[in-house]
């Protein structure tokens, strides 16, 4: 069950440089291992959220997280404790093997990795039905792989706090039921955005529903996704 | 709100400030290399006052300019180490050549903002078409701005990606070689959307022109703009 709030936003609003307002004035607190889910339609500010949090972009506002205010100065430390999985998972892996991606941020050496971070790396695999393609070319996934090796690549670093931008996007059904029961089976804070209503109900303990850059709603999961009208109201 | 509105209703038509870019061009290649340096000074400071009047976000007018202009520096800077070295012109010759060269380049990238820049693509492109430029070179153009838009896009993903699961400073070559197979990946992907964009192109119909529906009319103030400027230019060019 949650416990303490590990991340606070206070007042965060982020301008994208054509002056588009993508957030605006955003509060809100997480506990350790909740899973939020972050809903709303697009161009709600969802994933320019994400970026916020993971200190990849900057805006105006307080966030911290276990304790430390996000900031210029100490982006490693912050990175080191939240790991940011893209929607796109072709944004995410820039190696040329699965292996060499996977292991890229335990900053194992590129050309002789460690056994140890081999094994790791294996293991996650294991972890994610995903051990087969350990030696593959990262170009030749389809994009079920691509999202489980992205996954991967992230979770080895064993965040505290795992920030997943649409997770099931693009999965065929199986595909979908597989990667929610293997997320609600991770005990840590997390933090996703989804379009998926079902995914939402099934995985998350609190919903946060984001319209034109504004917190609209923020409840139990239960009740935010029974009400219709509210959603409707809101492009969902 | 009603200064906005002003400065909108002096939006020029693309063809007049296509003509406008393509007279400033010719004004900087036709001027002689002796021509006194008021010149195209007095030219570059006109389209400073000129941008930052009529655009409608004059500081962003103003960073855009100081950030194009920083790139002229490292190429003014080669040309000087260059001359110096090869030419057998005295030093105060050099440094006057150069002057030219870097007053020259600034009034092209001032025009280019005030005159090219400050249109809508879409809008440029259609009136590059009503001024009956060859289809070939619009096609490039259009194609070419596409391209770089999902390069760019596609390249700020990727490294944003990589910036999130960087956590320790690696070695400068192997840093390098990581760039490398971003850049290498960025441009794979890059040419696979563009074949998926032209695969698209093909299917809705693509028969090699593009057809431009927007028709733009010469109001009195295009003219009078176009006018004024070419006069200017003219009596910078014989004064």
């Amino acid at each position: 069950m949650p416990g303490a709030e590990i991340i606070e936003v206070n007042n965060l609003s982020y301008r994208f440089p054509d002056g588009t307002q993508a957030l605006h004035q955003v509060s809100l607190r997480v506990r350790e291992k909740e899973r939020v889910a972050v809903i709303g339609p697009n161009g709600a500010g969802k994933s320019t959220l994400l970026l916020l949090l993971d200190g990849l972009l900057a805006g105006e506002g307080r966030i911290k997280i276990l304790g430390t205010e996000v900031g210029r100065g100490n982006l490693t430390h912050i990175r080191s404790k939240v790991g940011l999985v893209f929607q796109d998972p072709d944004d995410q892996l820039f190696m040329p093997s699965v292996l060499d991606d996977v292991i890229y941020g335990l900053c194992a050496k590129i050309k002789s990795p460690d056994p140890e971070a081999i094994e790791k790396a294996r293991e996650i695999l294991r972890q994610l039905n995903a051990e087969a393609l350990l030696n593959r070319s990262t170009m030749s996934l389809s994009l079920g792989e691509k999202k489980k090796v992205a996954l991967a690549g992230v979770l080895i670093m064993e965040p505290e706090v795992l920030l997943l931008d649409e997770p099931t996007s693009g999965l065929d059904p199986a595909a979908r039921r597989w990667l929610i029961s293997y997320l609600s089976g991770l005990n840590r804070t997390m933090i996703f955005t989804t379009h998926n209503l079902e995914l939402a109900s099934r995985l998350a303990h609190r919903v946060i529903l984001l319209n034109a850059g504004r917190v609209v709603a923020d409840g139990p999961a239960a009740e935010i996704l029974s009400d219709e009208k509210l959603l409707l109201d809101n492009g969902l | 709100m009603k200064d906005l509105v002003s400065r909108a209703s002096l939006r020029l038509d693309p063809r007049t400030g296509l003509l406008c870019f393509l007279a400033v061009l010719a004004f900087v290649v036709l001027l002689p290399a002796e021509a006194p340096l008021w010149k195209s000074a007095g030219l570059f400071f006109l389209l400073l006052a000129g941008g930052f009047a009529f655009s409608p976000q004059p500081v962003k007018f103003l960073n855009l300019l100081k950030k194009i202009a920083l790139i002229l520096i490292p190429f003014i800077f080669f040309l000087l180490i260059v001359s110096l070295l090869f030419s057998k012109e005295p030093a105060s010759r050099v440094f006057f050549y150069l002057a030219q060269v870097g007053l020259r380049s600034l009034v092209v990238v001032a025009a280019d903002l005030v005159f090219i820049l400050s249109q809508r693509t879409e809008d440029l492109l259609a009136a590059m078409n009503q001024t009956k430029v060859p289809a070939v070179f619009i096609q490039l153009l259009n194609s070419g701005l596409r391209y770089s838009n999902i390069f760019t896009r596609e390249a700020t993903s990727s490294f944003r990606a990589k910036l999130a699961r960087d956590r320790c400073r690696r070695p400068f070559f192997e840093r390098l070689k990581i760039t490398g197979l971003i850049i290498e990946k960025i441009f794979w992907r890059a040419i696979e959307r563009s074949q998926r964009i032209y695969a698209a192109m093909l299917s809705r119909g693509y028969d090699g022109h593009f057809y431009f529906h927007r028709q733009f009319r010469l109001r009195l103030l295009d003219a009078v703009v176009l006018v004024s400027f070419l006069a200017l230019l003219l009596a910078l060019t014989l004064v």
